[in-house]
Parts: structure tokens; C-alpha cells; sequence
């Protein structure tokens, strides 16, 4: 019930800073300020709510419960000058188990981001300063032995971008910046550092709508970032002869403060016509001195939006992701944590379907479907998770 | 294969006079030596297509591999002649703008002459920069009419080069050649359309001391106006639903990627960390991997609220359609929605377009709305006129 209450006050808080936003926004210039605000609310059911993987020869019942989902969405774009622009959005919401067992899983979001842009006319390059801020907050008090910790956490970063705007619409964008995170169940993971970017946006081809009432567009999206990521941690290291052995007995501290370089790599197209197909690709590296923290990250992302019937939407998706660990990753085989399996790459696929239907008034129904596995590595553990969702949305803007 | 891909992207630009590749292959030309070439080139004929259509009717001989290369070499030729004329266009319009500058500073000085304490020196000072200034415009004159020549050469260029894609689509054995044939065929079909022309609205009102045979043809000029305008009404239209469709799937779509943010899909689990520790290394939380979820490359079309804004924050390269358009109705719409045509033009949102589109499409409706009533109350006081 206080969790219930906690969840309300966030999503309400969500809501009354969008509207104050707004109502501070509007009088100063009602045509220069654009705004949307998103309401949204519905019930789902997970089932498999602590996301527990089966191990082979294992008997262990994986959990589903009904929850309710809660949010509330507003975006502010506000230009005081044709060369300057003011962006502002901000997010809260809520995910509530409706059973005593799914309480540890209740989580509230909040997160805003803000940036302003300013243009240098006749330089074509626009500097911009943004900032952003996400945290998840556990609404109810965790059972310390179910050995179900919430996985919670809050982040906050700085940036400074400078980009420079093609005539034919290619944007080459450089970003510095400074990033903090902190994982709440374990300081240890705690980290800070700065973070380098390069992003390259373009519309790599477009048909002509004189000549074809269906000319798509392709959209083109590539990028790299770098972060150095300081931990509040000590590196840890192999005392084993043998790197590969189960048996975590074998990291040993060291004097060094743990110390990671995250690479990231990322492309996306997106088709844009009678339907959008969209396909991401992304390609994460973290280069870490402590033991058993390297790892190389794949996602492939592809989906499909079209109108069905009716102004019935639907979108499709599939998510392939594969992890690889550069040194084995030890799995406790039990609560008390004797028993180990070491795996060296895992992955997780997900497929997901949404349908939309507009209702008119600023309402829309929506309904959800996503089935989340581990198919393709890992024979011995298995993964599996479905939900179902179905609810309403309301949009309202200017 | 980057080559591949980069080869057709860069003829392209050049064939629509945007990539300056000409520019960058050849030495610089300097004024001088630019206005000779051109007079040489400007008498040159544009090159054309050496070998007939090779299509698989006319060379039965001929593989249809044979026909696609002989194609290729054709519509490459073409492309390349396209390329030449506008390098040399550039180098024409670089002196023109050269002698503009200098005419411009002759005229003023000749200015800051003529208003000096008249003297002998001052005549004769104002003699001689009224001959240099004189032929200043001769050359100006000059360039403009080699302009004009190249542009015509440019233009039987470009016709052949279309002719040439399209026979090679006929042939072309494959997809990429063809999706780079189709890519190449578009700006080069743009560039051939007509330039656009202002809509010129007559005058509306009713003058009863008019003949007939001036209020007749004020009808004819109304029915004209209301043709085009309707023309207009229908183009702005088609991109108002088209662009509105492709703003309502991008917003399904992000609307998909917001849902899927809070699935918080980590599983949990316990590493074998001595020091009790019970995370892995992944992070965690909801909201996707922890930590890494906004490295990388944000994903596209993110919606904007502010989607007009786009065109001054570098959103460029968009639909031509809107600057003509903006053209086309300068005194047809208010000036505020001529520059949302224009801004709509530029950005690359879907529902700014498609909002430019619909708020000038509601306009030109007003506007034919009140030239049909205007032109019904003429015809009326015309047909009273004639039943006397």
C-alpha cells in the first residue's frame, strides 16, 4: 500500500513538473514554446517477474504475477531566438507487482533531460550543452535472503556537442562529456569518468514526392563513443594457475582502483514509407584490469511499423543480444553459493509485438506481446519470459 | 564495395551541381583563364550518347551482360559530360561573381568622383572610370551570355543522361546498379522539371462600369488562377497525408521503443564473487543495460516537439517540393506560412512537413473559395449585362 502510494506521488510529481514547465513556458512565448504531454496507464502480466534463468537439472517454478503500469511523459521545445533552442523533457513512472513475492520487483523511474542548442548562422556548425538524469528507485524494502536484490540505479551526465550541418542534411555531431553512475545494491559498481563521441546522421536516400506518391526515405545513423569508467572498487585478478577454472576462490584484490574502457559502436537505417523497417547494430566493448569484468556486447535490433486495418497500428520487433566474456563468468549453482558453473557467452533475444489504435480525443488503446529468451547460447541455462499488456494513453500538445 | 556505392553517390552530386567533386578533381581556374575556356567550351557541343540505345531488341547478338556494360559506359560517359559542364559553370559563375564585385566598386568610386569639388582632374577621372566600368559590364554581358550557353548545354546534357539511365534500367543485370541507376535518375529529373512560377492572382473584384468583354476576360483570368490554384491544392494535399502517415508509424514506432525501455530485462542472478558481492557485471536495473544504455549512437527520430525548429538546427537536404511550393503561392499565403514551407523544406520531420502542408493547403481552399464566389457574382452581372 505505502509502495502503491510512493508509486502515485512519482507519477504525479512527473506529472505537475510537465505541467509547470509548460505553464511557465507558455506565457513567454506561446509560438516560440512547443509541447507534448503523455499520460499513460495499463495492467500487464510477467511470467517470469524475478527474471530467473533454469539451469539444467534444476526444479525451480519460475514466478508470474499481474502488475500495473504507470507513466507520464512531456517534452518542451522552446526557441527565444531562431538560433536557439531550449529542449526539456522528463519521465516518471511507475511498475507495480499486484503480489507479496513481485513487491521486491515495484520500481519507479524518473529521469529528465535537458539541452539547449544555440546555431552559428553562416559558420553552419551549432554548439549545444545538454544534461541528463535517470534514476530507478526502489518502491518497496528488499528481502535480503531471497537473494532477489532490485537491480536499481541512478545516472547523471554532462555533455558539450558541437555539430556541423551538411547542405545535402548529413550532421556530423562531436560530443565531450562527463557521466557518474551509481548501482544502488553495490557501491562497488559505482562508477565516474569523461566520455568522447562522434555521431554522423544523414539521410542516405530519398525518393522524389513528385514523381511517387509512396517516396521513402532511407535515414542513415552511425557512431562512436568512448568512456573511461572509474570504479570505487579495487581490481581483482587471477590467482589460478588455471584462468579457466570455476571457482571464484581464483580472484584475487588488488592495489589498483578498477579501471574500464568502454567502447561503443552503433549503426542504424531506418526505411521510412508505406511502412518503417528499422535496423540497429550495436557493438560494445569494455575493457576492464579487473578480472572477469571484460566483456564484448552484440545487439542486433530489427522492426517493422504499419498500419493494419482501421488506423490499426503494429509494431514488430526482435532484439538478438550476445555477450561474450573475455574471462568466464562464475554462475552460483545455489542460494548459500558453493557450487559454481562458469559460461562464456550467454545471450538474449527478445520478439515483441504492439498494436495501437487512436480513439480520438487524444486517447489511444494499446496492447503488447514480448516473449524474452536466451535460444541461440547456453545450454545450460534457460531463460524464459513472457508479458502481456493492455491499456490506455493520452496525448495532448500544441 | 564502399567504392562501389561511393561512385554513383558522387556522380550524382556533381550531376546536380552540389558536390563541387569538379571542383576538387582539376587544378583551380583562375578568372582569367576561366572566361577563356569557356569561350572555347561555350561554342563545344554538348556530349552525347556516341552509341544508339543498345537494347536487347537492338543488339540480339549481344548478351544482355554485353548490353548492360555498353549501358553502363553510355550513361557514365553521360554522367562525366554532365559533370564537365558544370565545373565549367562554377568556373563561369566564380568570374561573374569576381566582375560583379569589381563593377560594383567601380560604380562607387565613380560615385565618390562625381560628388567631389568639380576640377579638370575630376573630369577626367570620372571619364576613365566611367570606360573601365563600361567594360566591366561588357564582360559581365559576356559571361552571362556563356552562362546562358552552358546552361542550355547542360540541359541537353542532362536529357541525355536521363535517356541514358533509362535505357540502362532496361538492361542493368543488377539490384545495386540499378537501385545506383535510380538514385543517379532523381536529382537529374529534378533538375529538368520547369522552374517553378509565382501564381499571379487577378484582381477579384466586381467593376460595374466594366464592358463585357473586360469582365470576360477578368473570368478567364479567375478560371485561370483557380486552375493552377487547385493544381496546387492537390500537390500539397498528397504531401500533407503522405507526411502525416509517416509521422503517425515514426510515432508507433517510438511509442513500441518507450514501452520497451521499462521491460528491465536482466536476469537475476548471483556471481561467485568472494567478497559476497551478488551483482554481476552488467549493472542493472530497469530501463535496459544499466550503464551502456546511452553509449553509442542515439537512435533516430526521436520525436521532437518542436519539429519546425529542425531547419535552423541543421535538419537539411529535405523535400524541394515545399520551396517551390513556397514560390509558387507568395501571394497566395501569408508570409508566415511561406516560411513554414520553406523551414518544412529543410527539416527532416515528417508531421512539420506534413502540419507546412496541411496550414497552406487551408489557405489556397480560403483563396479558391473567394475567387469562385467573386468569379460567380462577375458572371452574374455579366450575363444581366448581355440579357439587356
Amino acid at each position: 500500500m505505502r509502495a502503491g502510494r510512493a508509486g502515485v506521488a512519482v507519477v504525479a510529481a512527473s506529472a505537475l513538473a510537465a505541467l509547470a514547465v509548460l505553464a511557465l513556458a507558455q506565457p513567454a512565448a506561446a509560438d516560440d514554446a512547443r509541447w507534448t504531454l503523455q499520460l499513460e496507464g495499463g495492467a500487464e502480466y510477467d511470467s517470469n517477474i524475478h527474471r530467473l534463468e533454469v539451469r539444467e537439472g534444476d526444479e525451480v517454478d519460475t514466478e508470474g504475477a499481474p502488475l500495473t503500469r504507470l507513466g507520464a511523459r512531456h517534452r518542451l521545445s522552446w526557441r527565444r531566438v531562431r538560433t536557439e533552442r531550449l529542449t526539456l523533457s522528463t519521465f516518471g513512472g511507475l511498475k507495480l507487482f499486484t503480489t507479496a513475492s513481485g513487491q521486491s520487483e515495484n520500481v519507479a523511474i524518473a529521469s529528465l533531460d535537458g539541452g539547449y542548442e544555440w546555431n552559428l548562422r553562416g559558420r553552419g556548425a551549432i554548439l549545444g550543452v545538454q544534461g541528463s538524469y535517470y534514476d530507478a528507485i526502489p518502491i518497496e524494502v528488499v528481502d535480503p535472503t531471497g537473494g532477489l536484490e532490485g537491480r536499481t540505479f541512478r545516472t547523471a551526465a554532462g555533455e558539450l556537442t558541437a555539430a556541423i550541418a551538411g547542405e545535402g542534411g548529413q550532421r556530423i555531431t562531436a560530443l565531450v562529456g562527463y557521466r557518474g553512475f551509481q548501482y544502488k545494491p553495490d557501491p562497488l559498481f559505482d562508477w565516474q569518468g569523461d566520455h568522447y563521441g562522434l555521431l554522423f546522421q544523414t539521410t542516405w536516400w530519398r525518393g522524389d514526392p513528385d514523381v511517387d506518391d509512396d517516396a521513402a526515405s532511407i535515414d542513415l545513423t552511425a557512431g562512436y563513443r568512448i568512456s573511461r569508467r572509474g570504479y570505487d572498487s579495487r581490481a581483482r585478478t587471477s590467482s589460478c594457475h588455471e584462468e579457466s577454472a570455476a571457482d571464484p576462490l581464483c580472484s584475487a584484490g588488488t592495489r589498483l582502483a578498477r579501471s574500464d574502457l568502454h567502447h561503443s559502436l552503433a549503426a542504424e537505417l531506418v526505411y521510412t514509407g508505406r511502412r518503417v523497417y528499422g535496423a540497429r547494430y550495436e557493438l560494445s566493448v569494455n575493457d576492464s584490469n579487473s578480472y572477469g569484468e571484460s566483456l564484448v556486447r552484440q545487439r542486433l535490433h530489427v522492426g517493422v511499423t504499419t498500419e493494419l486495418l482501421r488506423e490499426v497500428y503494429m509494431t514488430a520487433e526482435g532484439t538478438i543480444l550476445v555477450n561474450v566474456y573475455l574471462e568466464p563468468l562464475l554462475l552460483a549453482r545455489d542460494e548459500q553459493a558453493r557450487t559454481f558453473v562458469s559460461i562464456d557467452e550467454e545471450n538474449r533475444n527478445s520478439l515483441s509485438l504492439h498494436l495501437s489504435r487512436a480513439i480520438g480525443g487524444g486517447w489511444a488503446l494499446e496492447g503488447r506481446y514480448a516473449i524474452f529468451s536466451n535460444e541461440f547460447t547456453n545450454e545450460e541455462l534457460s531463460f524464459r519470459r513472457q508479458t502481456v499488456y493492455l491499456g490506455a494513453i493520452y496525448r495532448a500538445g500544441s | 564495395m564502399i567504392a562501389q556505392l561511393l561512385i554513383p553517390v558522387a556522380l550524382v552530386l556533381d550531376v546536380v551541381g552540389l558536390g563541387g567533386m569538379g571542383a576538387l578533381r582539376g587544378p583551380w581556374i583562375g578568372p582569367g583563364q576561366a572566361q577563356a575556356q569557356a569561350q572555347a567550351q561555350a561554342r563545344a557541343q554538348p556530349i552525347r550518347a556516341a552509341a544508339p540505345a543498345p537494347t536487347p531488341a537492338a543488339a540480339p547478338d549481344a548478351s544482355r551482360a554485353e548490353a548492360a556494360r555498353v549501358a553502363r559506359q553510355v550513361t557514365d560517359r553521360a554522367a562525366a559530360g554532365v559533370t564537365r559542364l558544370l565545373a565549367q559553370r562554377r568556373a563561369r559563375q566564380a568570374s561573374k561573381a569576381t566582375l560583379e564585385r569589381t563593377y560594383q566598386e567601380q560604380l562607387r568610386e565613380l560615385d565618390r568622383l562625381k560628388r567631389s569639388r568639380a576640377s579638370w582632374r575630376r573630369d577626367r577621372l570620372v571619364a576613365g572610370m566611367k570606360a573601365q566600368s563600361q567594360a566591366t559590364a561588357q564582360k559581365l554581358s559576356r559571361v552571362d551570355a556563356e552562362l546562358r550557353v552552358i546552361d542550355g548545354q547542360v540541359r541537353a546534357q542532362r536529357q541525355a543522361l536521363l535517356a541514358a539511365i533509362d535505357r540502362e534500367l532496361a538492361v542493368a543485370s543488377t539490384a545495386a546498379r540499378r537501385a545506383a541507376l535510380q538514385r543517379m535518375r532523381a536529382p537529374v529529373a529534378a533538375a529538368l522539371r520547369p522552374p517553378p512560377r509565382k501564381i499571379i492572382l487577378p484582381d477579384d473584384s466586381l467593376d460595374r462600369l466594366a464592358d463585357p468583354e473586360e469582365l470576360a476576360e477578368q473570368i478567364a483570368l479567375i478560371q485561370q488562377a483557380e486552375r493552377e490554384l487547385r493544381r496546387e491544392r492537390e500537390r500539397l494535399r498528397q504531401r500533407e497525408e503522405r507526411y502525416a502517415r509517416m509521422s503517425r508509424l515514426r510515432d508507433q514506432r517510438e511509442r513500441a521503443s518507450e514501452m520497451a525501455r521499462l521491460d528491465g530485462n536482466e536476469v537475476r542472478r548471483t556471481t561467485g564473487r568472494p567478497d559476497g558481492s551478488r551483482a554481476s557485471s552488467e549493472g542493472g536495473g530497469t530501463g535496459g543495460v544499466a550503464g551502456d544504455a546511452e553509449d553509442g549512437a542515439a537512435p533516430p527520430g526521436d520525436p521532437d516537439p518542436d519539429p519546425g525548429a529542425g531547419a535552423d538546427f541543421g535538419d537539411s537536404g529535405g523535400d524541394s517540393g515545399f520551396e517551390q511550393s513556397s514560390i509558387i503561392l507568395a501571394d497566395v499565403v501569408d508570409s508566415t506560412t511561406i516560411d513554414a514551407l520553406r523551414r518544412a523544406g529543410r527539416s527532416q520531420s515528417p508531421k512539420a512537413r506534413a502540419e507546412a502542408a496541411g496550414r497552406a493547403r487551408k489557405q489556397v481552399e480560403s483563396r479558391l473559395e473567394r475567387l469562385r464566389r467573386s468569379r460567380q457574382l462577375i458572371q452574374q452581372h455579366l450575363r444581366k449585362l448581355r440579357a439587356r
